[in-house]
């Protein structure tokens, strides 16, 4: 047996992994409440302990990997220029480096935009604007901002590489902590993360950890790798999963899927290119693996604003068709007032987990067609022309959900057919034909936490652990 | 994605900008190129994109296809110089309607908007229809078979760049 500890300090939950990487079994797994806001080895000790249990042998020698979204996870303000261009580049790096984005500001920072970033307390700030050799005035105007501001935040500075050197002097003289990095949007056409994701990763060990009170777990375990938050390790799983490794097929394309009471996140792994011959593709380069999160969509927090979009009509018709009851519209805005109040509840008969399903399967829909690109057909003198926008999806062959609706829910499959493209929306380049299974242990961040140290081992735990599903 | 766009400084013809409004600095000159609207022609703007860059402009090349919206979002992340709008298929008339409104309200009021390729089918017709493009706030317009080094003389003497 050759064994490793993986830790997930989680929002609501503190969870434990022990995995013999020898035989890729998982030999045991635990979860106790959080305790994070208060001392975060109280409930570490906790989850030790009953591995411990599970091993009959201690742990403290075991090479330990740790990942966190606790206390926030890491909050990220992202100020760009165009919306569609380096604004987007930029949100497209801090979510592919596992950050939730609090605010994302274009164009010149009026001063209300400066308070509203103070107010929101970033744990982090990515600037950036203008391609190399473009503008520079928008970037400086919005360095000499941030200066004048009472942000205490590291400030990455990721732009036009012309005026990075003096955007990281105007902050550095004003006791403002600068990092440089190359450009994000080098040109028009090019994004580049790779550095700002090494550097994000940085701050996040050297500052962010302390600053969430996580830092103390060096103290309990045996830490052999630095934290990382949680959806870089389950972003590092996609990619394992989908690649696989020398000795170990890859799953090719595929998605993660997954559904939470406040929001609803889509992962791909996929270069995305065309499917559809002569394709032209436009607009911002989309990356191997992609993140977005949809926070209007979570299962309870949103159900109502789900049932706005979608229809209370078509989602009361899905829950119907699974329990063959005749559920009305009050039912489900009746149901979705309660889980708004009650974000912890889960559902006590036929009915409830038949809307909850319903309500699932939308969000996930609307969260797929949101991530997924797009493809239209042009009419020109010399013919039709399909235009492309984002990646093109549709021959994912695995989905892998992850969420409580779907790990102890009775309808897993039947919400995950959300993700497939419908007749009535042939534009949204969705997967048209995949397998889905289901973390059903939340295992996906320790696959993602060993997939660098022992990747054929991960990737056969992952196997093993992702099941079909119902 | 290959990056055509390498700007080697002082390699091609060394241009420089100064005293243009939005640059203290010394920079090379930046042309946001592409075809207009449906339009998926490519190969016409592509000939005048390499005799751009090699007449030693930064050319930020859109390719086909490209809305409106995309050519002004380009020149403010790029803070173009110059917007030059190829439009081969016949249909510039709708496509370009208010395009310098568009580059006013964007804040792009003083790059030059340039306009060419096959804008009508009748020549005679030229007079009304540069008439007609200028009037949708396009600097210069220009009739079919224009060969890009006239295109590039006016746009050194508009941005005041030596010949």
């Amino acid at each position: 047996m050759e064994l490793s500890v993986a830790i997930d300090f989680g929002s609501t939950f503190t969870k434990g992994a022990l995995l013999d990487l020898a035989g890729a079994e998982l030999v045991g797994a635990a979860y106790e409440p959080s305790t994070v806001g208060t001392d975060v080895r109280v409930g570490l000790r906790a989850v030790l302990r009953r591995l411990e249990a599970a091993a009959k042998r201690s742990l403290k020698d075991l090479p330990t990997y740790v990942c966190s979204s606790a206390a926030g996870g890491l909050r990220i303000a992202v100020i760009g220029l165009v919306p569609t261009l380096s604004l987007e580049a930029a949100q497209r790096a801090a979510l592919g480096a596992g950050a939730k984005i609090i605010g994302a500001y274009g164009h010149k920072l009026p001063t209300s935009t400066v308070r509203a970033i103070e107010a929101s307390r970033p744990d982090l700030v990515l600037l950036a604007g203008g391609i190399d050799g473009g503008d520079e005035d928008t970037i400086l105007h919005n360095a000499r901002a941030l200066a004048k501001s009472s942000i205490t935040a590291p400030i990455i500075v990721a732009g036009n590489n012309a005026v990075s050197d003096d955007c990281c002097a105007l902050l550095s003289s004003a006791g403002k902590s600068a990092l440089q990095a190359p450009n994000i949007l080098p040109e028009i056409d090019r994004i580049e993360i790779e550095q700002v994701h090494a550097t994000i990763r940085e701050l996040f060990v050297r500052h962010i950890t302390r600053a969430k009170g996580i830092e103390s777990t060096a103290e309990e375990v045996r830490l052999v790798s630095e934290i990382i938050p949680t959806p870089s390790a389950v972003l590092r799983a996609c990619e394992l999963l989908s690649k696989g490794t020398p000795d170990r097929k890859g799953w090719g394309d595929l998605v993660i899927a997954d559904i939470g009471g406040a929001t609803t996140d889509i992962h791909s792994a996929s270069t995305g290119s065309p499917t559809k011959p002569g394709a032209l593709l436009r607009g911002l380069p989309e990356l191997f693996l992609k993140r977005t999160v949809e926070g209007d969509l979570g299962m309870r927090a949103n159900a109502a604003t789900i049932i706005e979009r979608v229809g209370a009509g078509p989602i009361v018709g899905l829950a119907n068709s699974l329990t063959g009851k005749t559920l009305v519209e009050q039912d489900l805005r009746d149901y979705a007032e309660h889980i708004a109040a009650n974000t912890d509840f889960v559902p006590a008969n036929d009915a409830q987990v038949a809307l909850d399903a319903a309500l699932a399967r939308s969000a996930i829909k609307l969260a797929m067609e949101r991530h997924a690109g797009r493809i239209r057909e042009v009419f020109t003198t010399a013919g039709p022309a399909l235009v492309q926008y984002g990646k093109d999806l549709s021959n994912v062959m695995t989905v892998i959900g992850v969420g409580g609706v779907l790990a102890h829910g009775r309808h897993g499959h039947f919400a995950l057919e959300g993700v497939v493209r419908t007749p009535s929306a042939e534009e949204m380049l969705c997967p048209l034909r995949p397998r889905f299974l289901i973390d059903r242990s939340y295992l996906l961040y320790a696959v993602g936490l060993l997939a660098d140290v022992a990747p054929t081992a991960a990737f056969d735990i992952g196997a093993k652990l992702m099941v079909a599903a119902n | 994605m290959v990056n055509h766009n390498a700007a080697i400084p002082g390699a091609q013809g060394g241009l420089e900008m100064t005293g243009n409004p939005n640059k203290g600095a010394r920079r090379q000159p930046v042309v946001v190129l592409g075809t207009i609207g449906h339009d998926a022609h490519i190969v016409g703007s592509s000939v005048v994109r390499f005799a751009l860059e090699e007449a030693g402009f930064k050319v930020v090349f859109l390719g086909a296809v490209v809305p409106p919206e995309e050519f002004i979002a380009a020149a403010k992340e790029s803070a173009a110089d110059a917007i030059l709008v190829s439009s081969l298929y016949g249909m510039a008339r709708i496509d370009c309607a208010d395009f310098g409104a568009k580059c006013e309200e964007a804040g792009l009021g003083h790059v030059r908007l340039y306009l060419g390729g096959i804008l009508v089918t009748d020549p005679e017709e030229w007079p009304q229809t540069e008439a007609l493009f200028r009037s949708y706030g396009f600097h210069r317009v220009y009739p079919p078979q224009t060969k890009p080094g006239v295109a590039i003389a006016d746009l050194k003497a508009d941005l005041g760049l030596s010949a």
